[in-house]
């Protein structure tokens, strides 16, 4: 018996045993799959917030794009009524003709900001952005011409015609594509879908390129006219020089460089030999010599930082000594400003008296090294050439007494200013004080008129003219 | 013992991956992989050397004025703050930077917004495409995006040219939120100011990246370091 119920016993605690150990696997594995199942829930939950969040967004973007999009047709659609308005009053250069000009400006300036932001390549868009800068410069022009007097003429109203035709296709493709925006079509989606340089949206916005907007000519001095852009450079005058006697060049200026490497040639407007130079006070600087005449024409260079050992005056004399050197006659200094260690000075050439604010040459001076580590006198030679200038009838005390009576008179003196688009008009410059502001006042000196006025804004980053 | 050990360290560990891949796709979700903050800009050492100034004048600082921000500043500014009902978090910013009457630049100057916005921008595209670049190429790129405001076939304004529709690829990745430096500064400050060693350019490339056929097809004016410029 005792035996067997030893037998027995061991069994039963063997069973025990085998049950705890069951027991043990069963907890454990209900903790696994509880776990588990959580883990996966939580991850479920997870990615569905994520992907909720995703579809947020996408919507988001996805509506910007359209309001761009309708925008752009409305603003096309606006514009090709205000021409058809100002077509229909024809040549009568009335003020309400002029009001339709001005609006057609204004709807072809809001097309621009509506297309630049849609998701178009820049291949596929840059013609379009075109169009409608050149409108919207084309009838402001035209309507600031009937505001001084003038009337449309027939080559006008034929180039607006043209215009209007152009007007008329980019319409009708931009109606199309709204048919497919309206039967679901997704611009993100579409703009998502890159092959090379293009995406699909630009691809399905462009596609009906059957209806040819066409780009007319628009032949007018104003803003975006092709005229303003393309500006010839009039004042690079000389001998040919080659890669030797400009780098020669570059070596009298620069009497302290210690490195003085060639770094190939630019072919624009200008044709310059270009050099990277290092000084014995191991600054360094890029600078482009004109192939004709060997002037040197571009300086940038960030310049040390340290205690200031040149002060204005002697920026002052180095900058115009430096000029005078590279083909810059006659100039005086003509704005001055520092910002941290550098002086930066505008110069500008003088004829009988006036001085020539379209040739204007800037310099920047380091004050710790006196070295000239920034110049531009890209614009000089751009527009230099001999103008025989009248300081007309208006004197300086005349136009003093032309400004208003609440500001404080600084200086008056002659200057040619550069007006509008390619228009230079003798005037006299007052530079006047108001509320701790500085204004300077355009007098014509032919008709005593107000042509413009600059004012100073003063920033952290030194002054500012507007 | 040691199985169910086991089973629970490996359940432990499926959590925490499994929670960590959450954590990773609601942040890849939450927007894009690379986070980039520029919410508070370091000050600069002269800003800086006024903060210990003003304060050492005060009695809230008594290390060397030496225009690093560490640990000695950063209690006097946090003790400054307490004193003054400022949030106690060691930052100047704002409004402890008007506590202690003096500007933090660009921001706090009103007069100013108009232009310097433009200028912080500009600078920012700037650093984002082109921080490794010579100083010139710098300025060139600054004058690139200049020269599209004028030019007819862009945008006219600089932000609108900047966040043009894939015109960069920097603003693309959002390398444009990162802070610019003091070199990106000066060179946006130069093109503002009229410089253009481009002479007019509209593009600019890198010849051995660059995979846009179009893109070749373009004039190239002149090459400055790993950029050629074109029309």
């Amino acid at each position: 018996m005792s035996e067997l119920n030893k037998k027995e016993n061991s069994v039963l605690k063997s069973e025990k045993k085998e049950n705890k150990k069951k027991t043990g696997a069963i907890i454990g594995l209900s903790i696994a799959t509880a776990v588990l199942g959580l883990s996966t829930i939580g991850l479920g939950i997870g990615l569905g917030v994520a992907q909720n969040n995703a579809m947020n967004y996408k919507t988001d973007l996805e509506n910007v794009y359209n309001k761009n999009f309708y925008n752009l047709l409305d603003s096309v659609n606006n514009l090709d009524t205000k021409l058809s308005k100002t077509l229909s009053s024809e040549s009568d250069g009335s003020t309400y003709q002029r009001k339709m000009l001005m609006e057609a400006s204004k709807n072809a300036s809001e097309a621009e900001i509506s297309v630049s932001e849609l998701p178009l390549s820049q291949s596929d868009i840059q013609d379009l952005i075109k169009l409608v800068n050149q409108i919207s410069g084309y009838t402001s022009t035209l309507a600031e011409k009937l505001a001084s007097g003038g009337t449309l003429s027939s080559d006008d109203i034929k180039s607006l015609k043209e215009v209007q035709e152009s007007v008329r296709a980019l319409k009708n493709q931009l109606n199309e594509f709204e048919k497919k925006l309206n039967k679901g079509y997704s611009i993100l989606d579409g703009s998502l879908d890159i092959d090379k340089d293009s995406n699909g949206f630009s691809r399905t916005f462009s596609a009906n390129k059957d209806n040819n907007v066409e780009y007319p000519t628009m032949i007018y001095d104003g803003p975006f006219s092709d005229s303003v852009v393309n500006s010839k450079v009039k004042g690079l005058t000389g001998d040919a020089v080659t890669k030797s006697e400009a780098s020669e060049n570059v070596k009298k200026y620069f009497k302290n460089a210690v490195d003085v490497d060639y770094q190939g040639e630019t072919k624009g407007r200008f044709e310059t030999y270009n050099f990277s130079v290092k000084n014995s006070d191991d600054e360094q600087l890029y600078i482009q010599v004109s192939k004709i005449g060997g002037h040197i024409l571009t300086i940038s260079g960030a310049g040390e930082s340290g205690e200031n050992n040149i002060d204005m005056a002697g920026a002052k004399d180095i900058a115009l000594k430096f000029a005078t050197d590279n083909g810059v006659e006659n100039a005086i200094v003509v704005w001055s400003d520092s910002i941290d260690n550098d002086v930066y000075l505008n110069i500008a050439p003088t004829s009988n008296g006036i001085i020539l604010y379209p040739d204007l040459v800037k310099v920047k001076i380091n004050m710790t090294s006196g070295t000239i580590v920034g110049y531009d006198s890209t614009t000089y030679f751009t527009n230099h050439v001999n103008r025989s200038l009248s300081k007309g009838k208006l004197s300086l005390a005349d136009a003093k007494g032309r400004v208003p009576s609440t500001f404080e008179i600084v200086q008056a003196r002659y200057a040619l200013s550069p007006l509008d688009y390619n228009r230079e008009v003798v005037c006299v410059e007052v530079e006047a004080e108001n509320d701790d502001s500085t204004y300077y006042f355009y007098y014509n000196v032919e008709s005593g008129s107000l042509e413009n006025v600059l004012k100073v804004i003063k920033t952290d980053n030194g002054n500012l003219l507007m | 013992m040691k199985k169910k050990f086991l089973i629970a360290l490996t359940l432990a560990f499926v959590l925490v991956f499994s929670l960590g891949v959450i954590t990773t796709t609601a942040n890849y979700f939450n927007g894009g992989g690379t986070k980039i903050s520029n919410v508070v800009d370091a000050l600069t050492s002269a800003q800086n050397k006024t903060v210990q100034t003003k304060l050492k004048r005060w009695g809230y600082y008594t290390g060397a004025v030496d225009g690093i921000y560490g640990p000695k500043t950063k209690q006097a500014v946090i003790n400054f703050q307490r004193k003054n009902g400022l949030v106690a978090d060691g930052i100047v910013g704002k409004k402890t930077a008007a506590a202690l009457g003096m500007s933090l630049g660009t921001t706090t100057t009103t007069s100013s917004t108009q232009s310097s916005s433009d200028l912080a921008l500009l600078a920012r595209c700037v650093h984002a495409e082109a921080r490794g670049e010579p100083y010139t190429g710098q300025v060139a790129v600054a004058a690139v995006i200049l020269n599209r405001v004028k030019s007819s076939s862009f945008p006219n304004t600089i932000s609108g040219v900047i966040y043009q529709p894939y015109a960069f690829t920097a603003v693309n990745d959002g390398q444009i939120n990162l802070s610019p430096n003091e070199t990106a500064y000066k060179a946006a400050q130069d093109a503002l100011n009229g410089w253009d060693p481009t002479y007019g350019c509209l593009y600019y490339y890198n010849p051995k990246t660059a995979t846009s056929s179009w893109i070749w097809s373009r004039q190239t004016v002149l090459t400055i370091g790993n950029h050629s410029f074109c029309l």
